[in-house]
């Protein structure tokens, strides 16, 4: 693994700053490093190397999760959320499944706010890069039996299920594969361009400066005390997600349609028990997704590991025991939706932000019907138990049993997602958007965003690759005009 | 609100909970799945981690007016009665704070099971 940079002292000076190496703020710092441009990358997180820690783990969650993990937007129902902190961000911890956005969402975004060149031929190029060097392929083997149960029971209604390609590469590995995360593709090749990279250092605002921008950010060193770090640059791209960009933003002043329009997929989960065995202690991660209902909602499988299944049936206590003798017949399902609006603010006196998501009578009730087909999914795939996300919810044995699941009560469902997007959306509706069509921000010359926070709204399916072929785009749209 | 009185009513809790969901009384996991707590508990963000602090203050407290004596101070059966009145209190916050707990004893607990498990 390529070193990071020394920590500096003074003013750093650079061409092009980018805050946060997820998968948006890699791809852009290696394509501007790449064209030659003095590119300085800033992490708040550490730099690990992909194998630090098993995946999906206990330490993962300690060292990679932001919050280790114990991040919640408020509301009612609350919505648990997981966001990357590291170097390589949200990519080293997904599960890397991946999709290119619907064309429907495209044509959705682009009539409500007006945004130019984002037709499915404009994003085909980008989305072909990124898939070439992610390395996205199938699965090469027989897909886990836990996966395979979602696609027995959506074939047994009728229902399209499809086998979701990972960016994962299979070398003769005995088909576990590597996940082409950021520290093992765009973060490598940044740095053999020449750019520069500090980890653990969090950028506490921004300030325009005739003509150039001035970033005050705090660096905390491994060992001995934090230090204060100031980059004085000509162009700052924010990648930081779509919690912590927004922050930033307003907490340098920028507010102009930033953090009001907090997105997430909202996913609701079931455990469900099956008569044989479909979970193994290196099932990994399933594949197989049902998108009969996309984009209202659409189905998949969960991680299963027995700290997960015990985790998920503390909604059921007089159940929980089964875990120890059961696991391996047990599984965790979800149900993805994508209702419901939220902000992000930053909270005087503290570093963090405060999230706050709303969910309004009828798409609360969409999670509901959400659980309920996938619940029919899972009874019909052979499931004798299932155990739903709602704090002592009823146990599912037969479909009559679904009907308690259709208006979910707000103060015991339990929503959890993995997917937060749109709190700074772009277009060249100004009343709406906070970016232009190609993520600049409105009035702020030489301030651009590249990260999940620029969508319009649910994609309904994983983001990264939305938000990596917009990054591409979006940083050759910007060599282009310099 | 000082560490030591904050990590000892961690690691009441710890044990209660463990215990609550069929666990041995003791084991020297527990005091790692304590310490698991703490860590998560330091890693949260800094606005939740004061009020989860605070909270975990009114719970330790509430315990005199409920059993006589602070919470990390009681034996383990009024602890579980303390906690009891917790989960099922009108109040959302009160189950909030045990369901916090709760769920970082069992997810650390089977965790480190599974991992002494090979």
């Amino acid at each position: 693994m390529a070193e990071p940079l020394a920590a500096p002292s003074g003013v750093v000076r650079t061409e092009v700053l980018v805050v946060g190496s997820g998968p948006g703020g890699a791809i852009t710092a290696a394509l501007l490093a790449e064209a030659g441009r003095d590119v300085l990358l800033l992490e708040d997180g550490v730099f690990l190397p992909l194998e630090s820690c098993p995946p999906f783990s206990r330490e993962e969650m300690m060292q990679k999760y932001r919050g280790g993990g114990v991040t919640v937007a408020m509301g009612t129902p609350k919505v648990a959320y997981i966001e990357g902190r590291c170097v390589g961000g949200g990519s080293e911890i997904n599960s890397g499944l991946y999709h290119r956005t619907p064309p429907e969402v495209l044509a959705r975004w682009r009539d409500d706010f007006a945004i130019d060149g984002l037709t499915d031929a404009d994003l085909e190029p980008h989305f072909v890069a990124c898939e070439r060097d992610l390395s996205v392929t199938a699965l090469p083997g027989a897909p886990p039996p836990a996966s395979r149960k979602l696609a027995d029971g959506a074939r047994a209604l009728g229902w399209a299920s499809l086998e979701v390609p990972r960016w994962f590469r299979y070398d003769g590995d005995g088909g576990r594969g590597t996940r082409q995360s950021m520290t093992k593709t765009y973060v490598p090749r940044a740095l053999a361009a020449g750019c520069r990279l500090l980890p653990a250092t969090r950028v506490l605002r921004l300030r325009a400066n005739g003509g150039h921008w001035t970033a005050a950010a705090i660096h905390r060193p491994a060992e001995g005390a934090p230090r204060t770090v100031a980059v004085d640059a000509d162009t700052v791209f924010v990648c930081a997600g779509a919690v912590q960009t927004p922050a930033l933003l307003r907490r340098s002043g920028i507010t102009r349609n930033v953090g009001d329009s907090l997105g997430m997929h909202p996913t609701a989960k079931y455990v469900a028990v099956f008569p044989d065995e479909v979970n193994a202690e290196d099932m990994g991660v399933p594949a197989h997704q049902v998108k009969e209902f996309a984009p209202r909602f659409s189905f998949g499988c969960s991680i299963s590991s027995p700290p997960y299944l015990a985790l998920a049936m503390l909604d059921h206590p007089d159940d929980a025991a089964r875990v120890e003798h059961e696991w391996r017949r047990m599984a965790i399902y979800y149900a993805m939706t994508g209702g419901g609006r939220g902000a992000v603010r930053p909270l005087p006196g503290f570093a963090d932000p405060l999230v706050r998501y709303r969910l309004d009578d009828g798409e609360l009730a969409e999670v509901g019907a959400a659980m309920v087909e996938l619940g029919r999914c899972l009874l019909a795939a052979g499931a004798v138990a299932l155990y739903p996300s709602i704090a002592r919810g009823p146990r599912v044995t037969c479909e009559d049993d679904l009907g308690a699941l259709h208006v979910p009560a707000r103060d015991r469902l339990n929503l959890m997602t993995v997917h937060l997007f749109a709190s700074c959306p772009m277009g060249e509706r100004r009343e709406r958007a906070a970016v232009d069509s190609f993520g600049r921000v409105h009035d702020a010359r030489g301030l651009h965003i590249a990260d999940a926070s620029i969508l319009c709204g649910p994609p309904g399916v994983n983001p990264q690759g939305t938000v990596m072929a917009l990054a591409r785009r979006n940083a050759l749209a910007f060599l282009r005009r310099s | 609100m000082s560490a030591r009185w904050f990590e000892d009513t961690v690691s009441a809790l710890t044990y209660s909970l463990i215990a609550e969901h069929q666990g041995p009384a003791y084991s020297p996991a527990h005091n790692a799945v304590a310490r698991f707590v703490v860590e998560q508990h330091g890693r949260a963000p800094d606005f939740l981690r004061l009020a989860l602090a605070l909270a975990t203050c009114v719970l330790d407290a509430s315990a005199v007016l409920l059993a006589g004596r602070p919470f990390r101070r009681l034996p383990p059966a009024r602890r579980r009665r303390v906690l009891a009145t917790w989960a099922r209190a009108p109040l959302g916050p009160c189950r909030d704070l045990v369901r916090f707990y709760e769920s970082l004893v069992v997810f650390g607990w089977t965790a480190m099971r599974e991992d002494a498990d090979g």
